[in-house]
């Protein structure tokens, strides 16, 4: 692994955590943070002359998919999820998001399969611990 | 400034979200295949037609027919501009290249992506010089009967 894949892996693992921590407690996460993160991201890429338009079409496209989901599933999903899905894209790379975001779905459906046996229905899941979980797997054992 | 957006799942949408993934995934794998299909297709035969005629085509030196063509073709020609768009189409990556040639025929089959794209063309072998040559023979040094 390159430095500068280390560097946007940690900064990557860094804003997950912050917004895990935020969403277990509100299930709302910050867009002041999302929006910086992704900013200094795109600085990080530019800077380093990585910031290619078709690499960069891959980096978004889980997050822009997960965003256009919550458009159309009237917020079955989180805006939250999708931008920050958008952000973590741009500092690590379209495949590793992907992948992380499928790990961590199938994470979060285990929980809620837990939930729906336990009889709690209607009940809102901070996506957030999921990813984080997902992306130390995918870091730690993929 | 610091305002808040939603951050969950419902329950439901964790079962029906990795299904719309798994959808838009499979819709943007398929363009990329047809795409690289279409255009190794294209590549495949236009570079097989190419080799076919070129008598030389040495690195920087451009394409020469003359009207003695060799028996075999320079398959260089082909596999020097194909390695440089296995770095462009993603199917073609640790692709496989076989040329032969044939009856008079160029044959070039691609391969890549674990044999999941396979592509087979093959063109005539035609020398334009001899067959402007054989015209103007037939019609007394005229190229129109």
């Amino acid at each position: 692994m390159e430095i500068h894949e280390k560097i946007g892996f940690g900064a990557a693992l860094i804003l997950t955590a912050l917004l895990a921590g935020q969403d277990i407690r509100e299930k709302r996460v910050s867009l002041f943070v999302i929006v910086l993160s992704g900013s200094i991201a795109l600085l990080y890429l530019a800077a380093g002359e990585r910031l290619e338009l078709v690499s960069l079409c891959f980096r978004i496209l889980p997050g822009a998919l997960l965003l256009f989901t919550a458009l159309l599933s009237e917020e079955k999903i989180g805006y939250g999820d999708g931008a920050a899905v958008l952000v973590l894209g741009l500092w690590t790379s379209g495949i590793f998001c992907l992948s992380t975001v499928s790990i961590g779905l199938l994470l979060a459906g285990a929980y809620g399969t837990l939930l729906l046996l336990s009889g709690k229905k209607n009940r809102r899941i901070p996506f957030m611990p999921f990813l984080l979980t997902a992306m130390e797997v995918m870091l730690i054992y993929v | 400034m610091y305002k808040k957006v939603n951050g969950y799942f419902t329950v439901e949408a964790v079962y029906l979200i990795p299904i719309v993934l798994l959808l838009y995934v499979l819709v943007i794998v398929s363009g990329f295949y047809l795409y690289d299909r279409c255009v190794i297709s294209q590549d495949g035969y236009l570079l097989a037609f190419r080799a076919g005629h070129f008598s030389d085509s040495a690195e920087n030196y451009g394409e020469i027919i003359y009207a003695d063509m060799p028996e075999e073709i320079d398959e260089s020609y082909i596999r020097d501009r194909f390695s440089d768009r296995s770095k462009v189409y993603p199917y073609l990556r640790e692709g496989e290249l076989k040329i032969k040639v044939q009856n008079e025929e160029v044959m070039v089959t691609v391969s890549g992506f674990r044999r999941l794209l396979s592509v087979n063309k093959s063109v005539l072998r035609q020398n334009p010089i001899k067959i402007i040559r054989d015209v103007r023979r037939k019609n007394h040094g005229s190229e129109i009967p």
